[in-house]
């Protein structure tokens, strides 16, 4: 990598495209075959892969410094010299904390605070990824499951669009809108999905279902799913909603 | 304030619930979720056990990263097969065990009297030398690139931001994004050269 080698900007992007493995079997045919004639090309293509490889090495390796810093710095922390004052500070902090989320939670409707205490973030699905069709279903996932539900969607909403008939992808699009707020978007696929008498996730789609129901106040509809789930939480929410 | 400082260090992301297939695929991603449960949950084993051989907490974090970037390596190159649902995270242990090792053995070989200012060692091949030297200049010509190139450069090859994105992020049209993309990589290039 000793030779000055004058790489332009087409060349560069044309070997970023073979490096990303994104050129046509036509461009990559012409790209392979330019190395026959062009003797610098080799060099060219490793130069260019091995600034890349090194700026991302090279970023990571950033990453991880700060990670550490921000996982296990304050373990060096001493204790010993923390002011009583300051103990009583935070103490007061937390009771204050306490007593103004206990205030606040008296404006807060019992349907609310019902859908609070029952609806649990769904863990998402352990995925096998290799099968190429099921790739852009299995990388949202890594994205649902990392919380990163906005993303997820990025990735699923164009599936969906493609093809609503996969129960699977319908309901954690649905769980995903519920995380994101988006509830009236939630309701409308869990209600696809409610009668569906064949997935797997049916029970999961009333539960969830139920818990947006009672979240906007519409009791009957919320106690009628709940009466047909049939499970000992799907019972306790419907004594605490009487 | 040690359990504060627990509670605040937890990591939103348990691994456990990761296949070995998607941490591979988050890993090549560089997904930081990832990265950080990762990390979380291997250092502390790598760190006890380097504490009962002899080691400090500044070596166990050296040799910990060093490991953490050859697993890396290894999963992008396609090295790296998983053998069972704990296999990367044992594979990351592994390694630095073996570098930990490897550096004692080094150690114990030159008869190192400075504990303290010795760092890991490991017995590198020509080349494997030729390409940590090449990582230093290059390492050192990224401090020295500009503020924005630095941030386009790390969005695009270490956090896979798309041009589109990039673009919109700085408010170029894709064909300015894939412009400075280049200016950066060719400008970087030159401070190598130099």
């Amino acid at each position: 990598l000793k030779k000055d080698l004058a790489i332009d900007p087409i060349e560069y992007e044309l070997i970023e495209a073979y490096l990303e493995n994104s050129l046509s079997d036509e461009m990559k045919a012409e790209f392979e075959e330019r190395g026959v004639n062009d003797l610098d090309w080799s060099l060219k293509i490793a130069e260019v892969k091995s600034l890349r490889d090194g700026v991302e090495k090279l970023f990571l390796k950033e990453e991880l410094k700060s990670i550490h810093q921000e996982l296990f710095s304050w373990k060096q922390e001493k204790t010993t010299n923390i002011s009583l004052w300051i103990l009583g500070l935070a103490a007061g902090f937390v009771l204050l904390l306490i007593a103004s989320s206990s205030f606040f939670g008296l404006f807060q409707s019992k349907n609310e605070r019902l859908f609070q205490a029952y609806y649990e973030t769904d863990p998402g699905l352990i995925a096998a990824m290799s099968e190429s069709d099921n790739y852009e279903f299995d990388r949202g996932m890594v994205d649902f499951k990392s919380g990163e539900y906005n993303t997820a969607l990025t990735f699923w909403n164009p599936l969906l669009k493609a093809d609503n008939s996969n129960d699977t992808l319908l309901y954690f699009v649905a769980i995903a809108n519920i995380e994101v707020k988006e509830y009236k978007i939630s309701e409308k696929l869990l209600k696809e999905l409610v009668t569906n008498s064949n997935s797997h996730f049916q029970r999961d789609a009333k539960w969830n279902l139920a818990l947006l129901y009672l979240k906007k106040g519409d009791i009957s509809a919320s106690e009628n799913l709940l009466l047909a789930i049939k499970t000992y939480e799907a019972a306790q929410l419907l004594k605490e909603i009487k | 304030l040690y359990l504060f400082g627990e509670i605040t260090n937890m990591p939103k992301v348990s691994i456990t619930i990761f296949s070995q297939e998607e941490l591979l695929l988050a890993l090549r991603e560089n997904k930081r979720e990832i990265l950080v449960a990762l990390y979380q949950e291997v250092y502390p084993k790598v760190q006890g056990y380097i504490l009962q051989n002899s080691g400090d907490i500044d070596q166990a974090k050296d040799i910990f990263q060093e490991a953490f970037l050859v697993v890396w390596q290894q999963v992008n190159t396609g090295e790296f097969v998983p053998r069972n649902t704990t296999a990367l995270q044992g594979f990351l242990f592994q390694i630095a065990k073996n570098k930990w090792l490897d550096w004692l053995r080094s150690n114990k070989f030159r008869k190192e009297v400075y504990f303290e200012n010795a760092t890991p060692d490991i017995e590198e091949t020509d080349d494997e030398d030729q390409y940590e030297l090449r990582l230093g200049i290059l390492e050192n010509a990224l401090q020295d690139l500009g503020e924005t190139c630095r941030e386009l450069l790390k969005s695009f090859y270490f956090q896979k931001v798309s041009i589109q994105d990039l673009a919109e992020k700085f408010g170029w049209t894709s064909q300015t994004a894939k412009n400075n993309k280049y200016r950066c990589m060719e400008t970087l290039r030159k401070i190598i050269k130099k």
